[in-house]
């Protein structure tokens, strides 16, 4: 592969914007169980949901500081790479995201803080409302964002004059036909992350018999919200791929599937090596009729081909589809570990199956590949346009030698390798540290270090 | 109505970036002093009295990004192109040092090599928007709405200078904030610090202005003829009358004061480099209302802005209003610190 600045500039955006969804994703899912686990300890006062909270506390805040950084990077990197299309759609997403900032980042920053820090310094009530508003900016900046994503697929209420697109109508743009779908689809898998992040952590700590007041309600809880959620999302997955996209981006759907040719009584393929070059996949096995069954619910449905897009068209197929079986098999592992834990709640074993709890810590990280396997079906299938049916990525480079792209990307990968090493160790340490055991003392004191370390709080008076 | 939208966007843009270098300034700068720190608590105690607000801080760089992105698409996708490394530089600093925020209160025998990834970031980013400055006022190339310049056209003897100048300034506002937000020998220490940062920050901003006006003759072009003569003595004037209420606040120890002023010498300085460039977006090519978005997208996000801004600023004072008095590494009823520094 020739190192282009278009191969280039792509490569690191989709390794930033990759890197970045994972902590918003995590950011999105924690505040929302924080805000509920504030609640229930301010209903019940029972001091278990206080410890949850501090616990949790330290990794959402661990994750939030990633998450902004990250998308710091993002907001300039529409112009330092993609000038071009900065230039013909910022009169469209610079808008939409100027309002993500004024409403949601702002929100989010200015009660951090008091989330963080604020405990003892402001009221109870105070403090709740603060974890509830950085709760709601994070998913009020998720349903903008999603906004300008979305009409960057289905891109409607504008006119383009061959360089800049003017806004016909706001309206149209923002509730574009995929938007509404999309949207709760994110935030749905926001949640779930967060649901087997938790749920996965605390397995471990049932494991090793740690903790066991503190992990026991944390795993009830999150399998409660995974129980709810998962069949929700598959349902939704299914509506936004075959109703929602497949009439406005056919070949993504093509791609998805791994067919060349439309294939009727189709399997459902497992593994395909597809050559691009001669529209053909080397290699192609398969689930016989299920690809039939899944898109059309019966056993005859055709499946569409790649072929059927013209080839200047079409996305790399390999990666769509890969993409796609990762997000597809993993959240249907995901499902039935969901269904399973009804049935352990039922026969009242939910905390003495080990192995199911051994494979809720494998499935902790589950959530985030979920999310990672969905934006790559999402995005490498919108290919080759950024704008869908507008402006191609090619048209949308900035005027760059690629000299400087691989030092920016050289710079990117030596950060963001640096940070996501000493996230992982620094939360590694947290686990391993785990929730106090002891009452936590709640009299006023608003230091930094109360919060983050909080074995060194003072005994309860 | 009629409302000169462009012009009320270009307002928007530059508030964001007055709040962005007073407030990042001042965390950038304690970063900076994070060097100079005597101890461990010394260090905690100067991140401490940022932790709760950088987040917020930050955000303003954000909103000039995208408010250039949505008012100015054209001059957002000439002037990142243009300065693409220092771009990045700045963002990956900024990175580092954002999460040494977070990670070195969790880091238990790292926390000193966090500190270092704080100071050098704060170090790092602030050199890297010096050169961007230095690089506008030199001015970029520009054709076809696109950037035709090379990659490192910034780098000159001129914004190597203005590279200097940045974390001085920053250096001097952190100073004076830590002088205000601390108690005892931090805080004395500070306040020399912000003096003498003061002093070197003067000296360097009077070079820089000297020698701008040679490096870039149309400085000041938007202006006429009289405020293009007088308005470089007016703003030097009230340049260095602002450092001197500065200095004597800070002479005085007089609390609140001492950061309050540096804030008044930054607006000064933000204010006399804005007035030097206008109209231009980028830089003596393209003007802001020459760069400016369609009028629906400027109203779009006016309106939210008109509608929001006002609860934000609200909300953000309200923030700092609940950390406000000196920080202190422990509560009064907990044990009393090793160090004499802290009131037991």
């Amino acid at each position: 592969m020739e190192l282009t600045a278009l191969f280039l500039s792509r490569l690191q955006f989709a390794f930033t914007v990759a890197f970045h969804i994972i902590f918003p994703s995590m950011s999105i899912g924690l505040a929302a169980f924080l805000a509920v686990i504030e609640l229930l300890y301010l209903r019940t006062r029972e001091e278990l949901y206080l410890r949850i909270y501090r616990f949790w506390l330290v990794v959402f805040a661990l994750g939030f500081g990633m998450g902004v950084v990250t998308g710091l990077v993002m907001s300039f990197q529409f112009g330092t790479n993609f000038s071009r299309f900065a230039q013909a759609v910022g009169p469209v997403i610079g808008p939409i995201i100027g309002l993500e900032v004024v409403s949601a980042f702002f929100l989010e920053a200015g009660f951090l803080g008091i989330m963080l820090f604020g405990w003892g310094r402001v009221t109870e009530k105070m403090h709740f409302a603060a974890t509830c508003f950085v709760s709601l900016g994070t998913t009020v900046s998720a349903s903008l964002i999603m906004a300008a994503n979305s009409w960057m697929h289905t891109p409607t209420g504008v006119s383009f004059d061959g360089h800049r697109f003017t806004v016909l109508n706001w309206w149209a743009v923002i509730f574009n036909p995929c938007y509404p779908y999309r949207l709760l689809h994110m935030l749905m898998a926001a949640w779930i992350t967060a649901s087997f992040l938790v749920c996965g952590i605390s397995s471990w700590y049932l494991l090793r018999r740690q903790h066991l007041d503190f992990a026991r309600r944390c795993f009830s809880v999150s399998l409660i919200a995974a129980s709810f959620l998962m069949p929700l999302q598959l349902f939704l997955g299914d509506v936004l791929a075959l109703d929602v996209m497949a009439p406005h981006q056919i070949a993504k759907i093509e791609a998805m599937e791994g067919y060349w040719d439309t294939a009727p009584n189709a399997a459902w393929n497992v593994i395909v090596v597809p050559d691009q070059e001669h529209q053909r996949n080397r290699v192609q096995l398969g689930v016989p009729y299920l690809g039939s069954i899944l898109v059309g619910k019966n056993l005859t449905t055709s499946i569409p081909g790649l072929k059927g897009t013209p080839r200047d068209k079409q996305p790399r197929m390999w990666v769509v589809f890969y993409g796609f079986r990762l997000m597809y098999l993993l959240g249907t592992l995901m499902f039935c570990a969901a269904v399973y834990s009804v049935w352990l709640r039922w026969r009242r074993r939910l905390y003495e199956s080990r192995g199911f709890q051994r494979l809720m810590v494998w499935l902790a990280p589950s959530g985030f590949l979920c999310v990672l396997g969905g934006w790559i079906t999402s995005e490498t299938g919108r290919q080759p346009y950024t704008v869908y049916g507008y402006l191609t990525t090619a048209d949308s480079l900035s005027p760059l030698t690629s000299g400087s792209v691989i030092t920016s990307f050289a710079l990117v990968l030596a950060v963001y390798g640096t940070l996501l090493t000493s996230f992982l160790v620094l939360l590694r340490r947290t686990l391993l540290r785990g929730p106090v055991d002891r009452p936590l003392a709640t009299h006023p004191s608003g230091t930094v270090r109360r919060v983050y370390i909080p074995e060194q709080e003072g005994v309860l008076r | 109505m009629n409302f000169d939208l462009p012009f009320l966007w270009a307002l928007v843009v530059g508030f964001a970036l007055a709040m962005y270098i007073i407030l990042d300034g001042f965390d950038l700068g304690v970063g900076i002093l994070l060097l100079t720190a005597k101890s461990e608590t010394e260090r905690d105690l100067m991140v401490q009295s940022i932790a709760p607000v950088w987040d917020g801080n930050e955000t303003w760089l954000v909103m000039v990004g995208v408010g250039l992105l949505g008012g100015f698409p054209l001059a957002y996708g000439i002037l990142l192109p243009a300065f693409y490394l220092p771009a990045f530089c700045m963002l990956m600093c900024l990175a580092f040092r954002g999460v040494s925020f977070e990670f070195r209160f969790q880091a238990g025998a790292t926390r000193r090599i966090w500190d270092y990834a704080f100071a050098a970031g704060s170090v790092g980013a602030a050199v890297c928007q010096g050169l961007v400055v230095g690089g506008m006022i030199q001015g970029v190339h520009v054709a076809n709405n696109s950037f035709t310049g090379g990659a490192l056209d910034f780098v000159s003897p001129f914004s190597i200078l203005t590279g200097l100048t940045l974390p001085l300034g920053y250096a001097y506002i952190g100073a004076s904030w830590l002088a205000f937000r601390t108690e005892n020998a931090l805080a004395e220490r500070s306040r020399g610090q912000a003096l003498a940062h003061l002093a070197a920050f003067v000296v360097v901003v009077m070079a820089v202005v000297l020698w701008a006006g040679r490096e870039q003759p149309q400085l000041g072009s938007g202006l006429d003829a009289s405020s293009r003569a007088r308005g470089p003595w007016w703003n030097t004037g009230l340049f260095l009358a602002a450092a001197m209420a500065s200095a004597i606040a800070l002479f005085q120890r007089a609390g609140a004061w001492m950061f309050v002023t540096s804030v008044g010498v930054f607006l000064v300085t933000f204010g006399g480099l804005e007035l030097a460039l206008y109209p231009y977006i980028v830089p003596f090519r393209l003007t802001v209302w020459q760069a400016a978005s369609a009028e629906t997208s400027q109203q779009f996000l006016l309106i939210a802005i008109a509608l929001l801004m006002p609860v934000v600023l609200c909300y953000s004072a309200y923030s700092y209003y609940v950390f406000r008095g000196k920080v202190r590494t422990n509560a009064p009823d907990e044990e009393p610190a090793k160090d004499s520094l802290v009131k037991a």
